[in-house]
This record gives C-alpha cells, structure tokens and sequence, in this order.
C-alpha cells in the first residue's frame, strides 16, 4: 500500500516506522524538521518538510494516489482541516485522524471515509475492558 | 439576530459596534484576558473568556440559540473547526469564516461554511487595482466580493470615445450604472454617448473588470 502520514511526532513517527518496516510505501509529511529524528534508523520511506494544510505540500507527498492517508498531529484542529483537504481536494479513498479531545469525535460522524481513533477513549477503553474481565473472575 | 464572533484582534471591535447598531444581539468569543476584558468595557455585548475550538466554550457563548456564527481568528483551521462545531454540535444554521489561505475558500464552500472572507483576495485585488489604474476607483463589492461596483475615467484614446453605447463591445455580464460629466449624473442609455473625461460607474463580476477597465481607460 502506498500511505502518506501527517505528522512525525511520536505517534506518526512510531507509525511510519512500523508500516515502512513490513513493506509498505511510506511518505511523511512534518513541518519540524527536528521531528524526522523520531523516525527509527532502517525507515525506508521519503520525508517532506512543510505544512500539510498546504495543498502544494499535500502534492509534493503524492496524496492524490495514496491509498491511505494517516492525519497524526497533535493538533485536532489542523487535523480536522488536514482530513477534510485530503477527501474534497484530492479524493483519497481512505482516512484515519488521530484525535485528542473526545468531544472532537462526533465532528467525524457523517463523514464518509474517514475512520477516527480517539486516542483517551481507547485508552479508557482498554483500561475498563481489563477491569471488568478481572471482575469477573 | 443571535451573533457570536470569534476572536478577531482590532477588527472585531469595529465590527462588535457595527452589528450592535443595526440592533443585533452580540456574544464574543476571545482568548486573550486583556483583549476580552477591553471588549466588556467598552462595547454592549456579552464577552466570552475562552477558546472557541472548545465545545463548552460555545456552549457557554450560547451557541445553541445563535443564528450565526463569524469566526474570524488568522489561523484556517480554527476557522473552519470552531464553524463546524457550531453547526454540528449546535445546529447554528449560518456560519461566516475568515479565510487567509485563498486556496481553502472552495473547500470551505463545500464543506457547508455560508458565508466565506477571502481576505487575501479581496485584499490583493483592490491592492492590484489601485497600483495599475489610478483611474478607476473601487467603490464597493457585494456578496463577499462576487459582485464590484466601481468607477473609470474615460480616457482620451479609449475605444469608446464618441461612440454610443450600444456600439461598444462590451461582455453581457458589463452593466453601465451611470455616467457622471461635469458633475452631473445621467443615467445610461443605449443612445447615450460616451465623451473623454466622463466617468462611469460600472457594475459587474469582479473578472470582467479588466475588461471594463480596458474599453474605456484606454490602455491594454
């Protein structure tokens, strides 16, 4: 698959990393330079610098053919720009959004092919789903 | 009307007294303490402290009874974020955003913004006007700019000089809304001739201006 990600902070980076390393085709898109240390020492993809809420930029990663598009800043505003950019204007088939603050999640609701994955509802998830499988014991 | 402004630095203040005068009922949102507290002194509005990409900062501005939502901070996201907030959380049914970038305007539309600044735009576009034709001067746009009311001097090797009207070749979407000579306003015929010197109001898409400019300024 052919995936560009937003974002080389510790979750893009960590993403990136993983994804490069079991064969896909990887391209990170960060406006830091600083950040593309992050990213571990056998990544094989390319990095671009820039803000990604630039369509120029957005096309110098080759967004109008990836399969997947990754929105992972930590920043649920730019994230939110950034996704709806990636479906309107370059008609990307598949988008998955980091989000931060829960309360942003509904934001997502009618949008089609877009998938969220709000970070503390998962995490609360995983915690209760823990507890109560304890508690059954 | 139900208004909530956002952000908006020096502008909003303008703006805050303009709407309150034509009688509209004003909440702003603002996250700087020393501008918000500016804001409650000296303008009859209520004053949000907060930031607006926050749902219970809305909620708070009562965005749940608002009829329109104007955000207006520099940065797009949060525009298009705090107006799509208002909409989905709170069914506020206009939303006017700033837009910095000009290239998100179309976006925005899309998305269901209804009312879209383009103030780069706007403001390039009056900007170029006024460096290339000291002759022409812009005197207002309508509906965010789709629509440009504004004036030509004639200029002596105009195409148009001593023809009438109807004669010159000008695009449909051209409108003559008045010719003013010596002082006097006529206003134009199809019979009605154009003499160097006269000015005309002309009305039409911001596009066609060029051409407007070209007929009668004379120039290329």
């Amino acid at each position: 698959m052919f995936i560009v990600i937003i974002g080389c902070g510790r979750t893009g980076s960590l993403l990136a990393g993983n994804l490069s390393r079991s064969g896909h085709e990887v391209v990170v898109i960060e406006h830091d330079p600083e950040s593309f240390a992050l990213l571990p020492v056998d990544f094989s993809g390319f990095q671009i610098e820039g803000d990604a809420a630039e369509n120029d930029i957005l096309k110098e990663g080759r967004i109008e053919s990836a399969d997947l598009v990754i929105v992972s800043t930590g920043n649920d505003q730019i994230n939110y720009l950034v996704s709806q950019m990636a479906k309107v204007n370059f008609d990307v088939p598949r988008i998955m959004v980091r989000i931060i603050d829960p309360a942003v999640e509904k934001m997502y609701e009618k949008v089609e092919r877009v998938e969220v994955f709000s970070q503390i509802s998962l995490l609360a998830e995983n915690m209760i789903n823990k507890i109560e499988r304890e508690g059954m014991r | 009307m139900d208004i909530i402004l956002v952000g908006g630095g020096k502008l909003i203040y303008h703006l805050a007294k303009k709407l309150i005068s034509k009688g509209h009922f004003l909440t702003i949102i603002n996250k700087d303490r020393k501008l918000a507290e500016d804001l409650a002194r000296e303008i009859n509005a209520t004053v949000v402290l907060g930031d607006a990409t926050n749902k219970t900062v809305l909620e708070d501005a009562g965005a749940y009874k608002a009829d329109n939502l104007v955000s207006l901070t520099q940065k797009d996201h949060n525009n298009l974020f705090i107006c799509k907030m208002a909409m989905e959380y709170f069914g506020v049914e206009r939303t006017t955003a700033l837009v910095n970038n000009p290239e998100n305007e179309e976006l925005f539309n899309t998305l269901g913004i209804t009312g879209i600044f383009n103030i780069t735009d706007l403001i390039s576009s009056i900007i170029e006007q006024s460096v290339s034709a000291d002759d022409v001067s812009n005197l207002t746009m309508i509906e965010e700019g789709k629509l440009s009311i504004f004036q030509v001097e004639v200029s002596p090797n105009s195409e148009a000089v001593g023809k009438e009207i109807k004669d010159i070749d000008l695009p449909m979407t051209i409108v003559l809304g008045g010719i003013i000579r010596n002082g006097e306003i006529t206003i134009p015929r199809g019979g009605s001739q154009i003499k160097s010197g006269d000015k005309i109001v002309i009305i039409s898409l911001p596009e066609e201006q060029a051409e407007a400019i070209k007929v009668f300024g004379g120039e290329e």
